[in-house]
């Protein structure tokens, strides 16, 4: 892995924080095989937008609307 | 971060030590327990409310926290309208209104715990573990829920049968069915904490799943006390209701926080370019 983080650990990092590190790597690595038919150290630029979009249900569910929007805003940045 | 929640986990232990150390102190009359259950399920009311108010209208979790709102909101009102001394529920009031209020009661605790349980789901997300750790949970689910939730459900029952039916036996045998029902998510509720071990939303499912399994233990102790008459064990479920009440209260204040916590959340580290 050249320089920092792969963007599916980056992802996992974020979400870590309110659903646990064990689960928030279970998620990327779930999603972006259903969404995307990639490994989380696949994920590449183009992939993030879709990606980012199938993680939205889970997060309005359990941090609401609002705060979800901000995550998602704040991984969107971290990603580009 | 979690040096927070963990105070908001130590508030219902502490409110259930301040409510023995009272009943050691100045006796168990009516009064007391009176004032405890009306501050506790008050302070649950208030901190549903409070986490409800953190989600807008339109998000799953704003339900489920009005639900238990509502559920911890009657007992409360019910206390209000009959003082220390008095019951409605067994009193001349019609029976419609008396059973109305218990169905209803029992109906926002049980519709609760499944909101809470069904939003683990509706996010995407889906239970892991071994087949022996689901296995251990089924066992302990089986062990408390129907050792201790059955029996004290069929002695309500033959009472209520006895008393011809609106007695307190009969609210008791509705009460705890529903508590019963909820004790089954007690072991969902519990997974779903373990499941987000590290992460902050661990506190307000984990004190939920406490929360859930107090009644479960009030029930039985509040059954005992009133077949053995027994003092003792009345304020025994007195501790207990505390403690479901302020686990509760606590789980509530941990989901606004997780809530206020994650509209200030800062940008992740960048990632390889």
């Amino acid at each position: 892995m050249p320089g920092g983080k792969s963007r599916g650990d980056v992802i996992a990092t974020a979400l870590a924080r309110w659903i646990g590190p064990d689960t928030a790597r279970a998620v990327v690595r779930t999603f972006s095989d259903r969404v995307l038919g990639l490994r989380p150290d696949e994920i590449g630029p183009a992939d993030v937008p879709r990606l980012l979009e199938s993680l939205r249900p889970m997060l309005r569910t359990l941090l609401g609307q609002g705060p979800a929007e901000h995550v998602l805003a704040e991984l969107e940045e971290a990603l580009r | 971060m979690s040096m927070r929640y963990g105070w908001l986990a130590a508030i219902p232990v502490a409110g259930a030590l301040a409510v023995a150390a009272l009943a050691l102190t100045t006796g168990r009359e009516p009064e007391l327990w009176f004032a405890t259950q009306l501050v506790t399920q008050s302070l649950a009311t208030v901190g549903c409310l409070a986490a409800a108010a953190a989600f807008e209208r339109r998000d799953f979790m704003f339900r489920a926290w009005l639900l238990s709102a509502v559920s911890f909101l009657l007992p409360v009102v019910n206390k209000l309208t009959t003082g220390p001394h008095g019951d409605w529920l067994v009193g001349p009031e019609p029976a419609w209104l008396q059973v109305g209020y218990i169905l209803a009661v029992n109906v926002a605790a049980v519709g609760s715990a499944l909101l809470f349980v069904a939003a683990f789901f509706r996010a995407g997300l889906a239970l892991t573990g071994s087949r022996v750790q689901g296995a251990l949970d089924g066992a302990a689910v089986f062990v408390v829920g129907l050792g201790l939730g059955i029996p004290t459900l069929l002695r309500d029952a033959a009472d209520a049968l006895v008393a011809g039916g609106a007695s307190q036996a009969f609210f008791d045998a509705v009460s705890v069915a529903g508590d019963v029902i909820c004790f089954v998510l007690v072991a969902p509720l519990f997974r779903i904490a373990r499941q987000f071990r590290g992460g902050a939303l661990q506190w307000p499912w984990g004190l939920l799943a406490a929360s859930n399994l107090c009644w479960l233990f009030y029930d039985a102790a509040a059954t005992g006390a009133r077949v053995a008459g027994s003092d003792a064990l009345h304020s025994v479920s007195e501790v207990v209701l505390a403690l479901a009440s302020l686990s509760a209260l606590s789980a509530a204040l941990a989901h606004r926080q997780v809530v206020a916590d994650s509209r200030r959340a800062p940008a992740p580290s960048r990632s390889e370019p």
